[in-house]
């Protein structure tokens, strides 16, 4: 098993490194997975041996056809994993990756085909990665680092990288996850202030560094009256404009089932001793929201009733 | 999954392209889009009748029962109010019954028994055993039972809890629970086994667990009598008459609340460490007021809960009666059995501030926490011998110089002795109903040792801090 484990995670990296167009050497095998470089050398040497792997001189190694196809089954396992915690769970962000690393060393190909399609064959997983189809399709890489735009830029946060943890945990408290319209409001070194979906943050070099975007859709803009649900307050009204990406699974099904839908016009209703939850009157009914949920709800401020 | 090789690969390659072409929320919207046009349609094409709006009384209700200032005192002021008029109201009933069934039931059917000349252990098991337990099982339960559950249920039927809920969400959301523990807690203030399979309505399993191991500190209907009793005995017999039922009230509610903190408590602990996680969605319909079906509310709390509960704990009642009347009348090396139990489980027991007696009938009464106070008065009657109160004594919720309180105070009972055996009420293993409903609902014996295993081991150490600090400040 323990064998497993080490062939399986360094083909993933060799895969990454090929998918981002970076070398893979001993020493960057031995960085990834945090093991002396004696001990990277003999793995890939023995994964030479089992020609998943070719050398091809100057310390490079390049993956087989076959390698290339074990190292995408284990992608699409991790992938798929993190996308059902994310729908069906209450762990946090931060915790998805670590989970998906121990399980997709153990989820038979049938567990995970099933997982796929419980969850719809899903293309891409709650980072913005690209799932490996079950014949171990990827598209190309695509999406630029959030930092190397310019000021006044506008586009869509396309990746959020979960490695390293600490930088991602931070990124995951202001909120931010892919799928969200961005513009670049400035650019200073690595650090970058950006407004996200009515919401302005700071992201630090390292967490910036994290953050890939890319181009939008034609004919889409920005909606700069965009405000969320939790900005509400009390004798306003908000008409609701959509959900944001951030709202996943049963969380988004059940917003949608209560009537949170484009069009909708909410107020609010009461609003408990400590100021969370929020009671909001949702077509006819009040519905309690936490502001975490609250904040998901995307609105234009001061829309009237119908 | 079949391969692409054999079908009009062409055209399916090319779909299978364009879904990568696809913007990754694309699902999603238009299931969003979907849920809007049938809003759109819903808006023109269905008429409402009568004003959607909610009438003023209810919008100031809320008010008052939400706000800041007024939610949390108007909360425990209702719950003060049922516990007052469950222990000032059970009185009555009760004395009424334990004189029909004890005072005058046991000596009408010692006397058929003598007539039809009964051999002295039979008459002994099915009198002495398993009718007197029963018989105070049904004379302490039944008032407050019969009471407490109709004024819950009119409260549950008014709309009152899902309010509960909204004011206590805040705090189960810091401790990193579900916020629909709030109405799970509820109903494990009726029943812990009830409450236990009520955290179905929370889907994130992380969250349910912690719902269904914290269930316990919600004090169940099995404890409520016992709490009222000894809050009434000890702690109302301290004050004048008018204050009597307040200062048990306010004692009862003391442990209530407690439970509760405890419930916050562990569930905090929990969610840092064994079930580490963040607290996942909540949404909770504030549903409109109704006025509750009063009829239809004595009628269904009466029967499905009340009736149930008793029939179960009778059911209990009655083999525990056997085993108490064995261990106090077979005698091994000239003491019975229950003596021997008793005595080596006093040093323990007065450890933790209560006693052997009180030890022995925990164990005796496992099977349902209903048991335990009659369990403990047989028990008293028999290690003190004052036989008498079995016949002579009936009103067990009379206080000043009642049979009950001198009884218990010939058993050694002190104030402390009191507190403790409420808090270790509150406090200890659930009872083998909720263990293995528990065992059921998580089907696993990991979850179910953690919730069997957790609060008995915080009730032993704060019962020992209790019973340490009390000597600590008397001494």
């Amino acid at each position: 098993m323990l064998d497993r484990i080490a062939t399986e995670d360094a083909l993933k990296h060799c895969h990454e490194c090929e998918y981002r167009g970076r070398p893979a050497t001993a020493e960057s095998l031995a960085g990834a997975m945090g093991t002396p470089l004696d001990d990277a050398s003999a793995l890939l040497a023995r994964l030479v041996e089992r020609s998943f792997l070719t050398a091809q001189g100057q310390g490079l190694y390049a993956l087989t056809d076959e390698g290339r196809v074990y190292a995408r089954r284990v992608v699409r396992a991790h992938r798929l994993y993190e996308t059902a915690l994310a729908r069906d769970t209450g762990f946090p962000e931060s915790d998805w990756h670590a989970r998906a690393e121990r399980k997709e060393h153990v989820l038979t190909d049938d567990e995970v085909e099933h997982l796929s399609q419980r969850l719809g064959h899903p293309r891409w997983d709650p980072h913005g990665d690209p799932i490996p189809t079950s014949e171990g399709d990827l598209p190309d890489l695509h999406g630029l680092e959030i930092s190397g735009c310019p000021e006044g830029w506008t586009g869509r946060i396309t990746h959020v990288e979960d490695e390293p943890n600490a930088p991602y945990e931070r990124i995951t408290r202001l909120g931010l996850v892919a799928g969200m319209r961005v513009r670049i409001l400035s650019v200073d070194g690595g650090r970058c202030r950006i407004s996200a979906d009515g919401r302005v943050m700071t992201l630090d070099a390292a967490m910036a560094a994290q953050v890939h975007v890319g181009e939008l859709a034609p004919g889409e803009s920005i909606d700069d009256g965009l405000a969320r649900l939790s900005d509400l307050a009390e004798g306003g009204s908000a008409r609701v404009v959509g959900l944001g990406p951030g709202c996943r699974g049963a969380e988004r099904n059940r917003l949608l089932d209560l009537g949170v839908v484009p069009g909708s016009v909410i107020e609010i209703d009461l609003v408990s001793p400590s100021g969370n939850p929020t009671a909001y009157r949702i077509r006819g009914a009040s519905i309690a929201l936490r502001r975490e949920q609250a904040d998901h709800v995307y609105v234009h401020l001061g829309g009237t009733a119908p | 999954m079949s391969s692409g090789t054999e079908q009009p690969s062409g055209l399916l390659a090319e779909v299978d392209r364009m879904r990568w072409a696809m913007p990754p929320q694309a699902h999603d919207r238009w299931v969003e889009h979907l849920y809007a046009e049938a809003a759109g349609i819903a808006e023109h094409r269905v008429a409402a009748a009568g004003a959607s709006t909610r009438r003023a009384w209810e919008r100031r209700l809320d008010r008052w029962l939400t706000s800041r200032a007024t939610g949390v005192p108007a909360m425990l002021l209702i719950f003060a109010g049922v516990l007052w008029l469950t222990i000032v109201g059970a009185n009555y009933p009760s004395s009424f019954l334990a004189a029909n069934l004890i005072d005058r039931g046991l000596p009408f059917l010692k006397g058929l028994a003598d007539a039809v000349s009964l051999p002295w252990w039979l008459s002994g098991v099915l009198l002495d055993g398993m009718y007197l337990t029963t018989a105070w099982v049904v004379s302490v339960m039944l008032p407050p039972m019969a009471i407490f559950f109709p004024l819950f249920t009119i409260l549950e039927d008014f709309g009152y809890l899902p309010r509960v809920a909204f004011v206590l969400d805040n705090s189960f959301r810091k401790v990193g629970a579900h916020g629909k523990q709030a109405l799970t807690m509820c109903m494990g203030f009726g029943c812990n086994a009830a409450g236990v399979i009520a955290t179905r309505v929370i889907d994130s399993p992380r969250e349910r667990l912690i719902a269904i191991i914290t269930n316990n500190f919600a004090l169940c209907n099995g404890r409520w009598p016992t709490q009222i009793l000894i809050a009434t005995v000890f702690f109302g017999a301290l004050m004048p008459g008018p204050l009597q039922g307040l200062t048990a009230t306010a004692a009862v509610l003391t442990i209530a609340v407690l439970g509760v903190a405890l419930m916050f408590g562990t569930s905090a602990f929990l969610s840092r460490t064994v079930l580490k996680g963040v607290a996942s969605t909540f949404s909770l319909e504030l549903p409109p007021y109704r006025p509750p079906a009063i009829l239809r509310t004595l009628y269904t709390s009466l029967i499905d809960r009340t009736v149930f509960v008793l029939w179960r704990a009778v059911l209990f009642a009655m083999p525990a009666g056997l085993a108490i009347w064995l261990i106090s009348n077979i005698h091994v090396a000239g003491q019975s059995v229950a003596a021997w139990m008793i005595a080596g489980l006093d040093p323990v027991g007065l450890l933790i501030g209560l006693n052997g007696v009180i030890l022995v009938a925990y164990i005796v009464a496992i099977p349902a926490n209903e048991i335990v106070i009659p369990t403990i008065l047989m028990l008293t009657v028999l290690t003190t011998g004052m036989t008498e109160v079995g016949s002579g004594a009936g009103v067990i919720f009379e206080t000043q110089g009642a049979p009950l309180s001198a009884l218990l105070h010939a058993g050694g009972w002190t104030t402390l002795t009191a507190a403790c055996l409420m808090l270790f009420s509150l406090i200890h293993n659930p009872c083998s109903t909720t263990i293995y409903t528990i065992y059921k609902e998580t089907g696993s014996v990991r979850w179910t040792v953690w919730a069997t295993l957790l609060p008995i081991g915080i009730g032993v150490v704060l019962c020992a801090a209790v019973a340490a600090g009390w000597h600590l400040l008397a001494g």
